[in-house]
């Protein structure tokens, strides 16, 4: 188990994660299908500074492409204690839908959260790390 | 315990409301029959953790409390009619149907079981494979069958079972109806024949609908049908040259309202719905010469049938508990864990008047239980798509939300589609729900109980009441209380519950409206099934929208939608309207200069002119967002009516999911942003009031700095001084 603060500066990728082995593949195929070009690194890092609220045009729509993806594989956050910590989930990618915990990666604070897991679809997205 | 199990002992109460002196039944199951603890607790605020004020309930002493031994009860989900005989057949005879699959796959789905003497039975089905097909059985095995292998998709079919004992003879024919444009389908015959051939087989026969039978005689859930069925009839097959005499005929056009389907027959053989499939359904011959099914109920004489429909769970009663005529108005709850406490807890909460004809305080507290019921299960939180997106945030689920994809049997809320893809219209609490809680997510009870924890914290008696006894005793409910205090979200409101509340309003009572999208959409629940509300919302260009077609209330005939497109904007009711939403950040309000004019300045006493209010709180960081309201002359809000508060500067996504697109038009010299939440203040006839705050997370804000903050210092300035007898003038 890892606690996650706000120094978070683990590499998030998931697809290396056997538990989520079949995501890389369902992962390209629907992606492709809404390809957008690499925004520049300020882009994320505007994220990281202020994950929820309003964002410029640039961000924006960054977040709608990650925010709307498909359910089949999508990252949701599990309250273990009552608005005070969070574990990492992702949904299954076959049917019927549910909930995958690979190891556990827990968070004390949502904007941690937002921020780790905008690093694992920047990768997804645009298949470099963010190096931040 | 273990958090990422799913609760292991769910269970449910009979009633949302009861009077003390009264007795409640609940129902409960516990996981491979476990031992199972009980507490019957008193709430008294939420479980948010450490964002806000500690959870506070109260132990209550009952016999009720201790370890029990567990049972586990099933649900068995899925619509059908049972048409229980016997029914007198004779040997020959031809049943025909009007058939509308809506879901088409390699199961077998049973439309019609005719079951007679010594295990005979003929049962009529669909399937990818087989088309429409129909075989004879005997004791689970296949004496016979006949395939038509093509299946037209969503198309009405006649389809024509007809039966010759003499000869052992079954001929099924499908003559599909074509649809505008579409290639015609070919009409299909076929037969198969089956040994036994005695006389008077069919004599006492039975009929299941949309499903088959398990040995149990309970329906079997996996063999549900899902579509549209519509007038079925049983004719003899007379000597060549005579016309065929109706034995029974099914007319679903009648008793749109009840669970009967009703025979027009000469046997009157009434059968029985289960489950709730949809009625006032478009039939095979709607014509678009009416939009209501009261007015041409032969257009919409097909019944909808679900695999995922579910009323009521009927489990066995597991404990009765008998309210004590001195218990205290109030929000209570079993807490039920396993004996080892290996899972999460799960609650059943229920509210207590006071005894009955008995008032204890001048204010009442309106419990929106119409509104927790139409979200009750809501599975879209968990699976849709564009949820984070609505958010602006990854989506949050704890174990207990995490149980409607383990146990789907629990159903679905009116914000869901069934497996069909049609939308949900009827939502109950006769089942377990996973949204009805003191914790979780913070909206709707548990957000409802932020209030209840001001009201103890300010030491503020209250009479608890609910949509449910507004519904039934209307204005008698709450015409001898002063105040009147909503919810945060009492979005769903019944005819007699609108009317109810606009009496007392008119009477010279005071309304606090201290939530948002109020009022907003009609709802109605059934006089045979209390706890269910039926929600139709004709035309919404959203994912739980129905046709302008079906936007009739079965279970009342009135018409469904929002208020302001009956003619009855919630605007004229509390001053302000719905008007977009947006979860991921609060803001606040900022007083207008008409604030400290003496009409309305009481309302700010101890609060400056400058001050942000509610610039806090445990939404998102304010008291302005989540879901909000603003005030429009145009859309109904009174001519005296007056913005005391508005808040600004709402995130985009708040422009996302706007009522209309007309709301944030740029407009030349618009001197107010058009995205925010107004708080509004209006006298009414005989010297009542209306104060409201037009936004969900007000509530949420009400217990910062443990109670100490200026948005319950103006609560409680509103509330002080619509406890004054002195009556509101407009002058």
């Amino acid at each position: 188990m890892a606690y996650l603060g706000n120094d978070c500066k683990s590499k998030c990728r998931d697809h290396k994660n056997p538990t989520y082995s079949i995501l890389r593949r369902d992962l390209d195929k629907r992606l492709s299908l809404k390809a957008m070009e690499k925004p520049p690194v300020e882009i994320a890092q505007e994220f990281r500074l202020s994950p929820f609220g309003d964002h410029s045009p640039g961000l924006h729509e960054l977040l709608k492409l990650m925010r709307s993806q498909p359910i089949a594989g999508k990252h949701f956050l599990f309250m273990s204690k009552s608005q005070e910590e969070w574990v990492l989930g992702r949904f299954s990618v076959d049917s019927p839908i549910r909930p995958l915990f690979a190891g556990q990666t827990i968070f004390n604070n949502l904007e941690t959260a937002e921020w780790y897991v905008f690093k694992i679809r920047w990768f997804e997205l645009f298949g470099s790390e963010l190096e931040i | 315990m273990n958090p990422f199990l799913s609760p292991s002992v769910i269970g449910y109460a009979k009633s949302r409301s009861v009077c003390a002196g009264e007795t409640l039944d609940f129902f409960i199951s516990s996981k491979d029959s476990r031992q199972y603890n009980v507490r019957l607790i008193r709430l008294i605020s939420p479980d948010i953790g450490p964002i806000g004020p500690a959870f506070k309930f109260i132990d209550i002493e009952n016999e009720i409390n201790g370890t029990h031994t567990g049972k586990h009860q099933k649900i068995l989900p899925g619509s059908f009619a049972t048409i229980p005989g016997p029914l007198p057949l004779p040997d020959d005879f031809t049943i025909t149907l009007l058939v509308f699959p809506t879901l088409i796959n390699q199961a077998r789905q049973t439309i019609l079981e005719l079951t007679a003497k010594y295990g005979l039975k003929i049962e009529v089905c669909n399937s990818l494979k087989a088309g429409f097909a129909t075989y004879v059985t005997q004791s689970n095995k296949v004496l016979a069958s006949v395939e038509l292998e093509v299946l037209p998709k969503r198309t009405w079919s006649e389809i024509k079972i007809s039966i010759n004992s003499a000869q052992g003879l079954v001929t099924l024919e499908s003559n599909p109806k074509s649809k505008p444009s579409h290639l015609a389908h070919e009409l299909r015959k076929g037969h198969c024949t089956w040994p036994a051939r005695a006389k008077d087989n069919w004599s006492d026969s039975s009929i299941k609908l949309a499903c088959r039978s398990l040995d149990s005689d309970d329906h079997d859930p996996s063999s549900v049908f899902n579509g549209k069925l519509e007038k079925i009839q049983i004719t003899n097959i007379p000597p060549l040259g005579t016309s065929p005499a109706t034995i029974f005929e099914w007319d679903f056009s009648i008793g749109m309202s009840t669970d009967r389907i009703v025979d027009v027959g000469p046997h009157h053989a009434d059968g029985i719905l289960h489950n709730m499939p949809s009625r006032g359904i478009c039939g095979s011959t709607w014509s678009g010469s009416s939009l209501s099914s009261i007015l041409e109920p032969d257009k919409y004489a097909a019944i909808h049938f679900h695999d995922d429909d579910i009323a009521d769970a009927k489990w066995d009663i597991s404990h009765s508990l008998d309210i004590p005529n001195d218990f205290e108005t109030g929000c209570y709850a079993l807490r039920l864990s396993p004996v080892d406490e290996s899972t999460p807890e799960f609650y059943v909460p229920f509210f207590v008047r006071p005894l009955a004809g008995l008032q204890n305080s001048r204010v009442a507290y309106l419990i929106p239980t119409t509104t927790y019921s139409a979200y009750a299960n809501m599975n879209l939180r968990v699976t849709a798509q564009f949820n984070e997106l609505a958010h602006g945030r990854l989506t949050v689920l704890d174990s207990t939300d995490l149980l409607l994809l383990e146990a789907p049997e629990l159903g679905k809320s009116t914000y869901d589609v069934h497996n069909d893809g049609s939308p949900v219209l009827y939502s109950g609490m006769n089942r377990p729900v996973t949204n009805f809680r003191p914790n979780g997510r913070m909206y709707k009870f548990c957000l409802d109980l932020m209030i209840v924890g001001w009201f103890d914290a300010m030491e503020i008696g209250v009479d608890i009441i609910t949509d449910d006894d507004l519904h039934r005793e209307g204005i008698k409910c709450i015409e001898n209380y002063s105040v009147l205090i909503t919810g945060s979200h009492p979005e769903y409101t019944t005819h007699a519950q609108f009317d109810a509340i606009q009496s007392f309003i008119d009477n010279g009572g005071r309304l606090m409206y201290l939530g948002g999208n109020g009022f907003y959409t009609a709802a109605e629940i059934s006089p045979l099934h209390p706890d269910i509300v039926e929600v139709r919302r004709p035309g919404q260009d959203n994912l739980w929208r129905v046709d302008h077609t079906e936007g009739t209330f079965s279970t009342s005939g009135f018409p469904g939608g929002l208020w302001r497109n009956l003619g009855r904007p919630e605007n004229g009711l509390i001053g302000v309207g719905f008007l977009t939403q947006g979860f991921d950040k609060c803001t606040f309000y900022s007083r207008k200069p008409v604030s400290v004019s003496p009409r309305v300045s009481w309302i700010f006493d101890g609060i400056g002119v400058d001050e942000k209010i509610g610039d806090f709180g445990i939404l998102q960081g304010g008291a302005a967002g989540y879901e909000i309201d603003r005030h429009d002359f145009s859309k109904g809000s009174p001519e005296h009516s007056v913005v005391v508060a508005s808040s600004a500067n709402h995130s985009p996504l708040y422009d996302l999911m706007v009522s209309s697109i007309l709301d944030t038009l740029p407009q030349a010299g618009l001197a107010e942003d058009p995205i925010r939440a107004d708080m509004v203040f209006f006298e009414t006839n005989n010297g009542g009031a209306v104060f409201s705050v037009g936004s969900i997370a007000w509530a949420g804000s009400l217990g910062h700095n443990n109670y100490d903050n200026n948005v319950s210092k103006l609560t409680f300035n509103v509330l002080r001084r619509f406890l004054d007898k002195k009556k509101f003038l407009n002058d």
